[in-house]
């Protein structure tokens, strides 16, 4: 008896260690360019290219966050990111909410087809819809504006969202719902007052990915926003690294800022994801 | 049994009316945004190398109406909703310190001109055929643009911008014309008129470690020889490499082989041949002359650092200035750069002009010439970039813009952006340059043996055109766009990175440009 | 159906059927009508060619060098983000303390943009500065120069690409796994199954459902990518990183052709279509 316990205590010992030398292992592969990142913007210049090999910084300088902040609108591009990622989490919801409701509850002529096709939209590279977009908005006074960018995020948010919902409403009961269309209510409040509650956790998951799309997209904002006063985070950030001369510096710098908001609002959703996206898409 | 096959087939026909109803707002946005468009009929003369005389409307807005080219040009109704004029300026001198003075020129300028607001945006290299692109399609040109001249050429012969003849002539030193005043070949003139105003040009040089050179016994290369011994004998000493080859899918790489390719006795990619513009590459003896220097760069490749595959502008001078490489190519900007990091280094570092191949005695150009200032040494030509201000047509606010450029480019306005990257950065005036400012800058004046050289260079007229003309006088028109392809960039990259054969690579290129000049 | 009823589904659904046909189909569309046409990126003349541009995309080899680039990149990234996303998955369902800490780091990459990240680890694989290359040397594993970016770019990419989105992989399948009963784990350890057993014949089944979405959802996302192998290396030393979206984009916006560049994309629109269709007709043809 003696002997068999200690080794299953041997075992489970054993288990640990090797457990947590993967975790380690993981964690330091994913998260040490993060590190390195925040480390690299706080060395001055002179270590940032030296030969030698170091990681952490020998003499701490905050020249290059300073540089970040003269050289560019950085609170600006930061106001600009966050109003359009809000507005197009905000709309996306809106939108991909009602719709993923219709299509997962009613009947209608090409509701199956919509159900998975609707991903097809991804299938073309969204580098050739800039143009396009592009056309469309000069034509508006939506132009050069928060608002163009929110519209063309809509053409990357809206297909996953309207996916991930109509498969997470379909694994909600419906019972409920025919229970209060008996009683009277319209549509409109079931939705809002019965279904919205339960489906949080999944309209949480979602508003994750939208807010991933909005806040770190490149490509189109790129394009359709040219004025510095309505230019979003990265390609605030990019103008560090073009061609003539870029600032390693002050890129790390301005990178290490611009991560902050997205690692906060990971810590805030890093619950509500999982439990949001276990409990709706993998039941179709 | 007969219910679930009308079900499916309803299904279908309804699926399909829903996808049809789908293309069809598709298909009426599309036709409400872009109006019918005419074929326009495109004639070449066949004596005289004219442009095409191409019409082009504008593809138009509601809101700004375009036909060009009659000398009207914009009527709008619109104006900003604060009433401002707003005048949108694009711009690639994102270096700081330039970056400050023109904020402060709109500060001052906006301050005596009330009505007039201007909005500054500043984007990369890479990205500012996007943005000229967006716009000429869209429809709402730049008021305000600084693009280099082989741009300039592109967008003045698709009949894009505003003729500026009355600038140029303002800024012209007293008792001259502009032809004598201007620098060679930096004004865009064509059919009689200008379409920028130079505010800088700059010359390439080949920077060097003058303490690695004394102490391993080397003097200056001037033949692709001499230079890949000096390569060759650095290469791993002192903690460097020989040579910080740009080698990326940047613009440097086609800057450095044309220049290299001029200083083999090579003209140009592109010649009027036969009456019409054809690529040289496939012809002989251009062919051969490539060829010696994509071999002549395959060997140079061995003595440069390993990921040169991806060096443009920023890395090479940062394989510099930090000390990793002995010997680099780049204008001012990477003496500036260096003095302001590391001016220890600074102290060690002089300049050199591109050495000849094997070929330079052909000399097309007839520009090849000897250098008292580097001892009697020969060097090949540079072609000369230089920059300037444009308006192009079918902005709302142009001849606010031509206001604006007149104030921006006098001798007082434009020192101020000189000083920020001296020797970069030079004026295009020689009357203005004649006034010596330069010469105070602390930059400049720890290095007299540089600019001495420079000023030679210049004299001697070793700079050239950077297109070809044509036997009457007219450039070639698809500079801009030749330069702006990767064309030449691949041709070499093909050769020394993925070890083609040359003979291959520069086929393909000269199909590829084949190609090219069929759209103009 | 009633009125009313129908009114309600018209009024849900019309939001997303205008913006769709705004942001999703015109654009595509115009892409595809470009494909047929020549068009040069500064003059309005559109001229009917037919299919005069996917044939000269053919007989062109650096087509074909991209198409394998792509291949390359799209089922490389999509499997090494398959695994290690799944191993990692499996890793963080353990309880052990520090586990929520854990799950926050190795999700961090998901959320981090694509320009920051690709500006690090171009830094960090940067023969001359970068920190790999002098670890690596320190360690010995290599002697002398390596040229990470230019001799193995395409190896590079890859791996800015998992270490950037096997995180989604991961969260998916630890989304997954919560819905896997324990009870019936516990049930195996009572019938005295091993690791690998329980692994194959419970969890992996458990999770088909969610793998068959990743796989699908990845491939299209790396497939059309275009501003990681942009940013990276510009398509790369010679073409080595070259996928179709760059490809896209060199022939619209560097040498003005915007009818080619559009056939490109068309092209690859296409071949995922079919990809989508097949893979969908092949899920369900095995549920059956």
């Amino acid at each position: 008896m003696k002997r068999y316990e200690k080794v299953m205590v041997k075992k489970k010992i054993s288990f640990k260690i090797l457990l947590y030398t993967l975790v380690a292992l993981t964690c330091a592969f994913f998260f040490f360019p993060v590190f390195y990142l925040y480390m690299e913007s706080l060395k001055p210049n002179i270590e940032l290219f030296s030969s030698e090999l170091s990681i952490l910084p020998k003499n701490f300088s905050f020249e290059h966050y300073i540089e970040v902040f003269i050289l560019t609108n950085f609170f600006t591009y930061l106001k600009n990111s966050l109003l359009v990622t809000i507005l197009t989490v905000v709309l996306t919801n809106i939108i991909a909410i009602f719709s993923s409701y219709a299509i997962s509850r009613f009947r209608f002529f090409c509701r199956d087809i919509l159900r998975n096709s609707i991903l097809f939209a991804y299938m073309m590279p969204g580098i050739v819809l800039a143009i396009p977009l592009y056309l469309v908005f000069n034509q508006t006074p939506l132009f050069n504006t928060i608002f163009s960018l929110v519209i063309a995020y809509l053409a990357f948010t809206l297909p996953f969202s309207v996916w991930f919902l109509t498969a997470y409403f379909d694994s909600l009961p419906i019972e409920i719902e025919e229970a209060a269309l008996i009683d009277g209510a319209s549509r409109t409040t079931i939705v809002l007052r019965i279904v919205l509650p339960i489906a949080l956790p999944g309209i949480v998951a979602s508003s994750v990915y939208n807010f991933i799309v909005a806040w770190n997209d490149f490509t189109f904002a790129n394009v359709l926003v040219t004025l510095d006063s309505v230019k979003t985070l990265p390609v605030g950030m990019s103008l560090f690294m073009e061609q003539t001369q870029v600032n390693w510096g002050a890129l790390f710098a301005t990178s290490s800022l611009a991560s902050i908001p997205s690692i906060i609002f990971l810590l805030v959703s890093q619950q509500g994801l999982i439990k949001g996206l276990s409990a709706g898409a993998v039941k179709r | 049994m007969s219910e679930p096959k009308k079900v499916d087939r309803r299904k279908f026909i309804y699926a399909g009316l829903g996808a049809v109803a789908l293309i069809a707002i598709g298909a009426a946005a599309y036709v409400a945004m872009n109006p019918p468009v005419v074929t326009q009929t495109v004639t070449t003369s066949t004596t005289v190398p004219t442009t095409s005389v191409v019409t082009t409307t504008v593809p138009t807005t509601s809101v700004v109406t375009t036909t060009i080219p009659t000398t009207s040009v914009v009527t709008t109704t619109t104006t900003a909703p604060s009433g401002k004029k707003v005048l949108r300026w694009l711009t690639t001198e994102t270096a700081t310190a330039s970056m400050e003075v023109f904020k402060k020129w709109i500060n001052e300028y906006t301050t005596t001109h009330p009505d007039v607001e201007i909005q500054l945006e500043a984007t990369s290299w890479d990205e500012i055929y996007t943005k000229i692109l967006s716009a000429v399609a869209a429809g709402t040109g730049y008021e305000l643009l600084h693009a280099v001249n082989y741009n300039v050429v592109m967008l003045a012969k698709m009949d894009l911008l505003l003729p500026v003849d009355e600038i140029i002539k303002l800024n012209t030193g007293p008792g001259r014309t502009p032809d004598e005043d201007y620098f060679p070949y930096t004004r865009v003139v064509i059919n009689g008129h200008d379409y920028m105003v130079p505010y800088r040009t700059g010359p390439q040089f080949i920077w060097y470690r003058k303490d690695l050179f004394t102490k391993y016994n080397l003097s200056i290369p001037s033949t692709y020889d001499e230079l890949l011994n000096c390569a060759k004998t650095l290469n791993g000493k002192d903690g460097v490499y020989g040579y910080g080859l740009p080698l990326g899918r940047g613009g440097l790489t086609q800057e450095l082989f044309t220049n290299f390719v001029m200083g083999n006795g090579c003209k140009f990619y592109v010649d009027w041949v036969d009456g019409r513009w054809d690529t040289t590459l496939d012809k002989s003896p251009w062919r051969e002359k490539v060829k010696e220097t994509l071999l002549f760069y395959k060997e140079l490749m061995k003595y440069a650092p390993p990921d040169c595959g991806t060096y443009s502008y920023n890395e090479v001078i940062n394989s510099y200035v930090y000390g990793k490489v002995a010997m680099a190519n780049y204008a001012g900007r990477l003496l500036v750069n260096l003095e302001n990091t590391n001016p220890d280094l600074g102290s060690k570092t002089s300049a050199f002009g591109f050495p000849v191949g094997p070929g330079w005695k052909d000399d097309p150009l007839g520009i090849i010439k000897t250098y008292d200032t580097m001892g009697g040494l020969r060097f090949g030509p540079q072609p000369i970039f230089s920059y300037g201000w444009c308006v192009m047509k079918n902005s709302k606010y142009p001849y606010e813009a031509l206001d604006f450029i007149a104030y921006c480019s006098r001798h007082e306005k434009n020192l101020e952006l000189w000083n920020t990257v001296p020797l970069h950065e030079m004026p295009a005036i020689k009357s203005q340059r004649e006034v010596g400012w330069y010469l105070e800058n602390p930059i400049l004046k720890k290095h007299p043996d540089v600019l001495k050289f420079s000023d030679e260079y210049e004299a001697k007229g070793s700079y050239t055109w950077f297109a070809p003309r044509g036997p009457n006088g007219p450039l070639f028109p698809a500079v801009g766009q030749l330069f702006g392809t990767l064309i030449i960039t691949d041709m070499v990259q093909a050769v020394c990175l993925k070890n083609t054969n040359p003979d291959q690579a520069i086929d393909e290129a000269a199909t590829k440009i084949k190609e090219l000049l069929k759209q103009t | 159906m009633t009125m009313k009823e129908r009114r309600t589904i018209i009024c849900y659904l019309l939001p997303l059927a205008i913006t769709f046909s705004f942001v999703i189909i015109f654009p595509i569309f115009l892409n595809i009508y470009y494909s047929f046409h020549e068009k040069y990126a500064f003059s309005p003349i559109i001229k009917f060619i037919g299919l005069s541009n996917y044939f000269k995309l053919f007989s062109n080899p650096i087509f074909w060098n991209d198409v394998l680039n792509t291949l390359i990149y799209t089922f490389g990234s999509l499997l090494l983000q398959l695994i290690i996303g799944f191993c990692v998955a499996l890793l963080l369902n353990e309880e052990f303390k520090g586990r929520s800490i854990a799950r926050t780091l190795v999700i961090l990459p998901y959320f981090i943009s694509p320009v920051v990240a690709v500006g690090i680890f171009k830094w960090m694989l940067n023969e001359l500065f970068g920190v790999i290359p002098q670890l690596l040397r320190a360690a010995n594993v290599v002697h002398g120069s390596i040229g990470l970016l230019s001799n193995y770019a395409m190896l590079s990419l890859i791996i800015v690409s998992v270490w950037m989105y096997a995180p989604f992989v991961t969260i998916c399948v630890l989304a997954g796994l919560q819905t896997i009963p324990p009870s019936l784990y516990e049930a195996a350890d009572l019938d005295g199954a091993s690791a690998i057993n329980k692994l194959w014949y419970i969890t992996l089944p458990g999770l088909k459902r969610i793998i068959i979405i990743v796989v699908l959802l990845r491939a299209i996302w790396m497939a059309t990518k275009f501003d990681i192998p942009w940013l990276f290396l510009q398509g790369g030393p010679a073409g080595a990183t070259e996928t179709l979206p760059v490809l896209a984009y060199v022939i619209s916006f560097r040498e003005f052709n915007f009818g080619v560049g559009s056939t490109v994309a068309t092209i690859l629109f296409l071949a995922l279509i079919a990809f989508g269709i097949f893979y969908m007709r092949y899920i369900e043809s095995e549920e059956v």
